[in-house]
């Protein structure tokens, strides 16, 4: 009875290092910073100090700069923080850190109108063709109370 | 006496009713009231071009992107996407400016093409359309840039 209650706190000591070690490892995942390179875009809200809080797609991000952060304007001319404004449309490149901020190691002034992608895959029954003009509807196979001239 | 007391219960009973009637058709005209129907505008037919998202079934699900994410930066003009959808034979269309690149997956769901980045921010649209004609889109944007990061 001795020997099988040593050997069963044994069972349980191994597991709980197990489980200790898979946390560990967990832990060391989600408060490393990325190693990989990512990238932030959007509309500046806010400039106070050394970060920079952005407006990308209705999400509020943050951009931390730092001595080797670099800052390039549309003419791809070199710039400095102070020539950033209120609502520049930027793209910032560098590594995101443990508080979900991106470190930004170069800055680059865009224009996201000119890159957005407003292409639109429809997939339809064409209904109707014009005989004067190029155009046809198309209706949705999946919504039929919607129809799309082109 | 007794014509004393039977007056008094005869006024009773009639203020009580009285009273009754009149709370209940007060009660009565409010119910009326809410039984007007909203006025309901029936789903315009339109031909203008209008965004695909209510066709979208799920932007979430439909298929999963295996070697790039969302706002990752590339070195290279190239980049291969590699996918799998959840059915096998999807039909993959993917749009990024003038390109418009067509494949399809196979009978595991997987799939693989090639596009050409321009140098900066490419959005990059996906959309898988499976046998049932259900349609999933992602809405990648990759960083192209050769700088050091």
């Amino acid at each position: 009875m001795a020997v099988e209650a040593t050997s069963s706190a044994n069972d349980i000591q191994s597991i709980r290092e197990v489980v200790q070690q898979k946390v560990k490892e967990k832990l060391n995942i989600i408060t490393t910073p990325s190693s990989k390179p990512k990238s932030f875009f959007g509309s500046i809200k806010k400039i106070t100090g050394l970060q920079i809080e952005i407006s990308q797609n209705n999400e509020n991000k943050t951009i931390v700069i730092t001595e080797e952060t670099t800052f390039v304007n549309l003419k791809k001319s070199k710039i400095s923080l102070k020539e950033l404004k209120v609502g520049d449309e930027i793209l910032a490149m560098g590594y995101m850190n443990s508080q979900n901020q991106l470190e930004a190691k170069r800055i680059v002034i865009i224009e996201i109108n000119k890159i957005k992608n407003n292409n639109q895959i429809i997939n339809g029954q064409v209904v109707d063709v014009s005989q004067s003009s190029p155009v046809f509807i198309i209706v949705p196979l999946n919504n039929k109370n919607n129809q799309y001239e082109t | 006496m007794l014509k004393e007391l039977f007056l008094a219960i005869v006024l009773g009973a009639l203020l009580g009713f009285g009273i009754t009637g009149g709370y209940l058709a007060i009660n009565k005209k409010n119910d009326s009231n809410k039984n007007i129907p909203a006025i309901v505008t029936p789903a315009s037919e339109s031909t203008e071009n209008i965004s695909t998202q209510e066709n979208v079934i799920s932007k979430e699900e439909g298929f999963s992107l295996n070697s790039i994410e969302d706002l990752d930066i590339v070195s290279k003009e190239n980049l291969e996407i590699n996918g799998t959808t959840t059915s096998p034979n999807n039909t993959i269309i993917t749009t990024l400016g003038d390109q418009i690149i067509n494949t399809t997956s196979d009978e595991g769901g997987k799939f693989s093409f090639q596009i050409k980045l321009t140098s900066g921010l490419n959005d990059i649209k996906i959309t898988a359309i499976d046998s049932n004609n259900n349609q999933f889109e992602k809405d990648i944007n990759i960083t192209y840039s050769t700088a050091t990061i």
